[in-house]
């Protein structure tokens, strides 16, 4: 457990908080009197993927759940220490969730796509925002190109997004999340519901997606996925971020033995 | 092997068990069937009979459908100059149709923000206190609907509207009370039965607790509140004893929605006891009745489609 104290922030002289987009600070979640998530302090940067990894109940879901307030949402849940979003603290009472929001985007397990046309589920998000109309279908293809389900979808844009199948719904999700325009995206376990060629294709968008500026976070339990798709990882295991770093580095050479245990499949 | 076993028992069990199993499940088929074909006699036999009756209206009396479902004048008692029964029953199928859309656009907008009050903003309170309330106004028995309503809605009616307090109005207010619960109760089932992950997918997008329920719960669950609302259409359409209490029972189209007026139900029920069977009277009264049929059962076709469109869109 030393560990975590010495390996807080993987590598402290390259991430300092200024040239970071997000970062956590000594950040707790509690459900009722039990601490989900014990201190945690993590810096992301633009373009960049970080995956959280750990087994199930580590608390790396709950951590991606404070970076856009959505824990705000869950009856009983309190939250510690500070989140810092372009070096203002996200906690304080005084900021507004709904705004923060549209620039921190978020995509879950399950694939969510409304009762509404394919359309209509991207133009969710900027339609509830005060979008003109007229700059909507620009927007929605836009969007669709880049969560690559245009071609797939151009002429059925009309038809119930309760159609499509299971990756496509998850890439209209991702789509519906980008519509937005937001800085940072926050993936839960994108692909765990998907077959493999839906989550090759999942990947890709994700890469590609970084590549054009934004920060992306995604939650997994799958190892392979992690190294495919991240520049960086932080391994939780019972609440505490145990390791982080640059994904190769944590991969070849884990500092802690928890991790290398977990890396090579002894438990997890 | 399986055989052999059930063979070997068979010999010491018969005498202990009056029928062997195969025959017991002869039996249980039966029972269960005989129920059902019980029913289906009844249903087709209800149906053959309203059907009969009310058709020999037309077939021996020789009214003309078209004059019996447009006539404003009811008085089947009379005869017209040109010797035809005068058996107008567009003022009850008016009245019926008036008290039914008024009724239902009463109570909708209390029932969805009740429910949404129960699903979306308050579950706790819901469950514990409005859900025993819900089910309690639907326990009510129609009679006390109505002895409250001549008491309180006509009274309370006359006393700004002038006139009787009869009517409509009055019976569209006794009515929206009476079918607000079944309304409630569906549409709560409706928005309940909206998933999680799809408010959460809303919140993430940065949209308002209010946006949410407006724009994914409520949108959502349109199929199921419309089918509340129908089966509300249908209670309120059906209704006869509190509408009678309160309506007035004139068998005229009203001017306004304080006059006297009449309902399908109400006429049938007031005129049916007096009447003698076979007499052009009685015939026209089952012709009412046929007409609430046949009302019931697009009630019951329309919910069937709406389900049935829900099954396309969620597939």
């Amino acid at each position: 457990m030393n560990a975590s104290s010495s390996a807080v922030l993987g590598a402290p002289a390259t991430s300092a908080p200024a040239s970071a987009l997000l970062a956590t600070r000594d950040l707790t979640v509690s459900y009722g009197a039990k601490e989900a998530l014990h201190p945690t302090s993590l810096s992301f940067r633009k373009g960049e993927v970080t995956a959280f990894i750990g087994p199930s109940g580590c608390g790396k879901s709950t951590l991606l759940r404070c970076l856009n307030l959505m824990n705000r949402e869950v009856v009983g849940c309190t939250m510690g220490g500070r989140i810092l979003y372009r070096g203002r603290d996200i906690l304080a009472p005084d900021v507004n969730v709904y705004e923060l929001r549209t620039s921190i985007g978020m995509v879950f397990q399950q694939p969510t796509p409304f009762r509404l046309s394919i359309a209509a589920n991207v133009a969710f998000g900027p339609r509830h925002h005060g979008l003109a109309a007229s700059r909507e279908a620009d927007l929605v293809e836009r969007a669709l190109r880049r969560a690559a389900l245009w071609d797939e979808v151009k002429d059925d844009l009309k038809k119930s997004a309760l159609a499509l199948s299971g990756g496509q719904q998850q890439r209209l999700c991702i789509a519906r999340a980008l519509a937005m325009e937001p800085e940072v995206l926050l993936l839960d376990e994108p692909c765990s519901a998907l077959d493999p060629i839906s989550t090759f294709a999942i990947e890709e968008t994700i890469r590609d997606i970084a590549a054009s500026g934004v920060c992306v976070i995604i939650v997994t339990h799958n190892m392979e996925q992690a190294g495919r798709v991240s520049d960086r990882c932080a391994f939780f295991y019972l609440g505490t971020m145990v390791e982080s770093g640059p994904t190769l580095e944590l991969f070849n050479a884990p500092r802690t033995q928890r991790l290398s245990d977990y890396l090579t499949g002894r438990f997890g | 092997m399986i055989a052999g076993l059930a063979g070997g028992g068979r010999g010491t069990a018969a005498r202990r068990r009056p029928l062997p199993k195969a025959q017991l499940e002869k039996v249980g088929i039966g029972v269960t069937g005989a129920c059902v074909v019980l029913v289906i006699v009844l249903v087709a036999t209800l149906i053959v009979m309203v059907c009969g009756q009310g058709l020999a209206t037309f077939t021996v009396d020789g009214v003309d459908p078209w004059a019996f479902l447009t006539g404003t004048v009811w008085n089947p008692h009379a005869s017209a100059a040109d010797g035809q029964p005068l058996m107008g029953a567009l003022p009850m199928i008016f009245g019926s149709f008036a008290v039914t859309l008024l009724s239902c656009a009463i109570a909708l907008p209390v029932a969805l923000c009740l429910a949404i009050f129960m699903v979306e903003l308050a579950p706790e309170i819901g469950r514990t206190y409005f859900q025993p309330v819900v089910e309690l106004l639907v326990g009510i028995p129609s009679v006390v609907y109505g002895l409250v309503g001549l008491e309180v809605v006509v009274t309370w009616t006359r006393s700004w509207a002038g006139g009787t307090g009869y009517g409509i109005f009055s019976a569209s207010i006794v009515l929206a009370v009476m079918i607000l619960p079944t309304i409630t109760s569906l549409t709560v089932d409706a928005l309940a039965a909206v998933p999680d992950a799809w408010r959460n997918g809303s919140y993430a997008l940065g949209c308002t607790k209010w946006q949410t329920i407006r724009s994914v719960v409520v949108r959502s669950a349109i199929p199921g509140i419309l089918t509340a609302l129908v089966l509300g259409m249908a209670r309120a359409f059906g209704e006869a004893l509190a509408v009678q209490m309160v309506i007035g029972n004139a068998a005229q189209i009203p001017a306004s929605l304080f006059e006297l007026a009449a309902t399908l139900t109400s006429i049938l029920t007031l005129g049916i006891g007096n009447e003698a069977s076979g007499t052009v009277y009685a015939n026209a009264l089952w012709s009412l009745a046929l007409v609430l049929l046949v009302m019931s059962l697009a009630f019951i076709l329309i919910v069937h489609l709406i389900g049935k469109k829900e099954e396309v869109t969620d597939g």
